[in-house]
């Protein structure tokens, strides 16, 4: 294949001519190095002279510090320094509303609260030094629940907070009531999702290294420059004075996108120590002071036509903002009105209130608020399928988006294939066949998704940038800011540099983004770097690919447009006077250009800008210039005598417009669908006092492989044409209906409908004891939220019970 | 209660170092636990485990016992088998012999972990971990498995329950497990939330001996996960029945009355006591099936020396 026989002419359909590395299952361009532990990861850093950190955190959910002393942990031999609030520059700070100090000032608002913090010559040392501060508490009372949150005359978390409420917003868009008015069919019903850990295989960690008046922060983040920014803003200096270098990350899932305090509190321990220091979450403190996936109690409420078009859609919800803010806001945002570019509603209305308790504060996490949403919509959907009569699949498919739709919040559907995938998902489960042929206590049922490629949310530009460098050996750097959290983000964009120049991804590398010296990204969030900066990138490696046939048509003496690059080779047809064909290889012309009187490197700059809307206060505007799309169903078996589940298979039929690289797209859809069971089926704690009781993987369990199910995974064919070569984003989509699913699967099966996630042996055990007529034990304990109306064992039968449990 | 208990916040403690002694034999190592203080190391899996836990001082010294000779094998006496303390978890649920005369221990060792954990755990540390939610004390006690315990001083024998009593300058040298009477069957069941890897919700055993009529001789239930576990269910009056599911029914309800399990993670007690009479019906029907099928009289082996 080479450029110059094949530019990206538009052919029918909108579609170009993909080269030949498009589609194909290129290895990880990083493979080797993580494989054979070369990669460093954030606790591999090693720089001369450096300490460990260690950090002191609140023992209680709310507490007022009345005396901090460190003599004794400074006494300890090998402590170098220790830092307190009073060490800091006493500045709030957070992506939306700051709100949290990087060491507590006066106050402590939930367990895990950083207090005081350590450096020494060794992490062991430095936690024996962390365990000899003495913080003197003065215990308040702490709300530890949304109702407790909510309650009249409430303890207020933050004194400038009425009413426990972080953030509040709501809309009627087209007119709700009218429309209920017209619906023969409403569903309602309550539904609410969990905390759920992001548990990636490496903790979050940091270190930091000053020059004078700079410090320099190596961070497996997911997005350095925006860390960057809040970071400079913690620490009360200017931007300049603060760099930020991404090392390998094991695991990002939302989790390591910059709004927890251990980079901060590394940098000041590093300037205070005049050494570098590194801090390193312990696994329980990843527990416990991290930013889990926001628990929200979602009411629905949908109408329909009796011959089954969505009419109306009503939500209420309220969300567990924990002690401090981080992206939550952002991330209710999301949870109210993505889901509506889902399906033809007519007209929505939305109250959404993100609350503030004294527990952990949660934020981003894979998925950002659509899990929730669709665990409670979907609900409503299944619910109102019944209803009507109508299988789901059928449902789904009479009111699916489609290309041209525009929802009612202006988002802009380009490429949808929602339809296709609502039709392979069913075909690839045999859900006809299925449905004709029932086993007792089988169950089956489908969920649909849709999710951004990007989304204007940090202010008003959501784009990336990117410069390739042709080198003189013949290879090419793609230089971006926007790097690698273990998804293939490098060899995707490598990939797309190599399709664009000619040249074998194995010559494209990606060095990681470092802000002194990459191009400004906002990085590896919202589903957004293949869309985004692989136009971006796709840009620039067309304008170096230009640069450099001008060059080697000077230095072949043909037409720039009769020259291709095929296999790093240059190449030119034969000359008008006899002459035989041309080439030259990639480095060589690009030496030549370099080695001549005015010589000049060829390199290509682009950029790309989302073509999206910033949305306003109410979140009205079209957040993504692209959508991807997902249809999932699944078959489980409940064991009638214990409610065990166990998800038999799951079919996924994911619309991501071109396929890049499948084994990484694929990779992408199997681990997300494995969060999504997750959070549907095994992952909680035990709580008590505002905090897990085992914060380590002994309570949370992780679904293993023994967890998952068979797979079927397709793709649609699909191709959007403002993504580079056809694509769109993959990286969450498919954890977002798993919940939904398996509640619906589960209800299929037995008959029972769990309202909380997760969904329980014991929720489905006692919810079929209930159902069936003459079970030994009535449920009769009213849920601890009516509306909820979860079964729940016996009143007074558990001793430990569920008290404890925030809700 | 499993032992994996954190204890109070805050955290970021961090254990100091320690001292490892690795004796060469049983007598040294006996000696070096004489005067209390000391923590005995098995297959380290526990001690692994405990290290992260919070404000729990580490014990020094430690003194590593596993690879003591003659307590890393399975001997055949006349009317027993003698587990080695040392024995690994991987090695009782591998041994066919053992398999054969109770299926109910080698489902219980199987069932621990995950294969790289039980090739570190040893039987011994795993009883001596006091852990009610434990899977081999609970086969063991259905078995009715006896602990032959040293210290410096002396030796004792103990029930496996009676671990609880296990004094800290005392090592168990070997678990002695009687042969089975003819016609008896055993089967372990775990109920597990996620299904693998993790501590019980609830774990029971059950053993079964059929006499000549279809009636049952002998049987036996031992519930773990409870309050004091692993527990001997009560039986008493239940033999002699006739083993039918009536029989099942009967002692599988006892079990769940007579127990009293904790809520935790894993489910409320309510939950479990219902998973309790559930899983002990499951055991006790595999048991019957079992010994239906065992052989009337005990097989000929020959005598087996220490493997």
């Amino acid at each position: 294949m080479s450029t110059a026989e094949l530019p990206i002419a538009p052919l029918g359909l909108g579609r170009a001519a993909l080269p030949r590395i498009v589609g194909s299952p290129v290895e990880r361009i990083d493979a080797v190095e993580k494989v054979t532990g070369r990669a460093v990861y954030a606790a591999d850093s090693r720089l001369p002279r450096m300490l460990h950190g260690a950090v002191v955190r609140s023992p209680h959910a709310c507490a007022r510090i009345i005396s901090i002393d460190t003599s004794r942990a400074e006494r300890l031999p090998g402590v170098h320094t220790v830092v307190t609030g009073a060490d800091t520059a006493r500045v709030k700070w957070g992506a939306f509303r700051p709100d949290l100090y990087p060491l507590a000032i006066g106050r402590v608002r939930y367990v895990g609260d950083e207090v005081a913090a350590v450096a020494a010559r060794d992490p062991e040392t430095a936690r024996r030094a962390a365990e000899l501060i003495h913080v003197e508490y003065e215990v308040l009372p702490a709300v530890l629940s949304l109702d407790e949150a909510l309650a009249e005359g409430a303890p207020l978390v933050h004194d400038d907070a009425p009413g426990n409420v972080a953030h509040e917003f709501g809309f009627d868009r087209g007119g709700v009531e009218a429309w209920f008015d017209r619906s023969d069919v409403v569903v309602e019903g309550t539904w609410q999702s969990e905390r759920q850990w992001h548990g990636s295989i490496e903790t979050i960690g940091c270190t930091a290294e000053w020059t004078r008046d700079r410090v320099s922060l190596w961070v497996n983040t997911q997005t350095p420059f925006l860390a960057r920014q809040r970071y400079a803003t913690a620490l009360g200096l200017p931007l300049r004075a603060v760099r930020v270098v991404q090392t390998e990350v094991g695991g990002g899932f939302g989790g390591k996108s910059g709004d927890d305090n251990t980079s901060v509190i590394c940098a000041l321990l590093a300037r205070r120590a005049g050494r570098p220091v590194q801090l390193v979450n312990t696994r329980e403190e990843e527990f416990l002071a991290s930013r889990p996936r926001i628990p929200m109690r979602y009411t629905v409420r949908l109408g329909f036509t009796e011959d089954g078009l969505v009419t109306a859609k009503d939500i209420e919800v309220v969300a567990d903002n924990g002690a401090y803010t981080g992206k939550a806001q952002a991330v209710l945002g999301a949870a109210t009105v993505r889901h509506d570019a889902l399906f033809n509603y007519r007209a929505v209305r939305a109250h959404s209130r993100l609350i503030y308790t004294n527990l952990e504060p949660t934020g981003a996490f894979r998925g950002f608020g659509n899990p929730s949403a669709d665990w409670a919509v979907g609900q409503a959907w299944d619910l109102a399928a019944a209803r009507l009569g109508i299988d789901v699949p059928d449902l789904f498919l009479l009111n699916a988006v489609e290309s041209g739709s525009v929802s009612p919040h202006n988002h802009k559907i380009t490429s949808c294939e929602l339809k296709q995938c609502i039709r392979r998902a069913a075909q690839a489960i045999g859900w006809q066949a299925k449905r004709a042929e029932r086993t007792p206590h089988r169950g089956l049922a489908m969920g649909v998704s849709v999710h951004v490629s990007g989304r204007r949310s940090f202010g008003d530009y959501d784009g990336s940038s990117a410069i390739v460098r042709l080198t003189e050996d013949g290879r090419a750097t793609v230089i971006v800011g926007e790097g690698e959290i273990g998804t293939g983000a490098r060899t995707t964009l490598a990939q797309i540099a190599a399709a664009e120049l000619g040249i074998p991804v194995a010559d494209v590398s990606v060095p990681r983004p470092d802000t002194d010296l990459t191009t400004h990204a906002l990085g590896a969030l919202a589903s957004r770097v293949t869309y985004v900066a692989g136009n971006a990138v796709q840009r620039a490696a067309q304008q170096a690919c230009e640069r450099l046939l001008d060059a080697a048509a000077r230095q072949l003496d043909r037409p720039a447009a009769q020259l291709w690059v095929e296999d790093g080779t240059v190449h030119g047809p034969a000359g008008p006077d006899g002459e035989g064909p041309v080439s030259a290889p990639v480095g060589a012309v690009v030496r030549a250009e370099l080695y001549r009187p005015g010589g000049e490197p060829i390199v290509g700059l682009g950029s790309f800008d989302n073509p999206s809307e910033f949305p306003d206060g109410s979140r009205y505007g079209n957040e993504s210039g692209a959508y991807n799309f997902v249809a999932e169903a699944a078959e489980v078996e409940v064991d009638p005598a214990t409610g065990a589940v166990r998800v038999l298979e799951l079919a996924a039929v994911a619309d991501c417009g071109t396929v890049l690289n499948p084994p990484l797209a694929e990779g992408q859809v199997e681990g997300a669908i494995a969060q999504g069971l997750g959070m549907a089926l095994t992952e909680r704690f035990h709580w008590q006092e505002g905090a897990p009781v085992r914060p380590n993987f002994s309570d949370y369990k992780l679904p293993t492989a023994g967890v998952m199910p068979k797979l079927h995974i397709g793709f649609a064919d699909s191709y959007e044409p403002t993504g580079p070569f056809g694509a769109k984003g993959v990286g969450e989509i498919a954890l977002d209906p798993v919940p939904s699913i398996i509640a619906s699967a589960v209800a299929d099966a037995v008959g029972v409908r769990v309202h909380e996630l997760p969904i329980t042996a014991e929720k489905i055990y006692w919810g079929m004891r209930n159902g069936e007529p003459g079970a030994a034990v009535p449920v009769t304990s009213a849920p601890a939220v009516p509306a909820v109306q979860d079964p729940s064992p016996p009143a007074g039968a558990d001793r430990a019970g569920q008290e404890g449990d925030p809700r | 209660m499993t032992t994996l208990d954190s204890g109070p916040l805050p955290v970021g403690a961090s254990p100091a170092p320690v001292t490892l002694l690795t004796p060469a034999t049983l007598d040294e190592a006996l000696r070096l636990i004489a005067g209390g203080g000391a923590a005995v190391l098995g297959g380290g899996v526990g001690h692994t485990l405990r290290r992260g836990e919070r404000r729990r001082p580490a014990p020094s010294p430690l003194v590593s016992v596993a690879h003591l000779p003659g307590l890393t094998g399975i001997t055949r006496g006349e009317d027993h088998l003698a587990i080695g303390a040392g024995v690994r978890l991987a090695a009782c649920a591998a041994d066919e012999e053992l398999g054969r005369a109770w299926p109910v221990l080698t489902e219980a060792a199987g069932s621990v972990a995950t294969g790289r954990i039980r090739e570190m755990v040893t039987l011994g540390g795993n009883i001596a971990a006091r852990d009610d939610s434990h899977d081999p004390p609970v086969a063991l006690t259905a078995v009715g498995a006896t602990l032959a315990v040293r210290s410096a001083t002396g030796s004792r024998t103990l029930t496996v329950p009676e671990a609880a009593r296990l004094r800290p300058d005392e090592l168990i040298e070997h678990v002695r497990v009687p042969l089975p009477a003819p016609r008896t069957g055993s089967a372990y069941e775990k109920f597990l939330v996620r299904g693998v890897w993790e501590y019980a919700c609830v774990n029971v055993a059950a053993v079964v001996t059929l006499e000549a009529d279809g009636t049952a001789g002998h049987l036996a239930l031992a519930v773990g996960s409870v309050a004091g576990g692993p527990v001997a269910v009560d039986l008493t009056g239940l033999a002699g029945a006739p083993a039918d599911a009536a029989l099942v029914a009967e002692a599988a309800d006892r079990a769940a009355a007579t127990t009293s399990p904790y809520g935790d993670v894993r489910g409320s007690a309510a939950y479990k006591t219902r998973m309790i009479a559930e899983f002990a019906r499951r055991a006790l029907t595999t048991a019957v099936r079992r010994a239906a099928a065992a052989p009337d009289r005990p097989s000929k082996h020959s005598a087996g020396g220490d493997r």
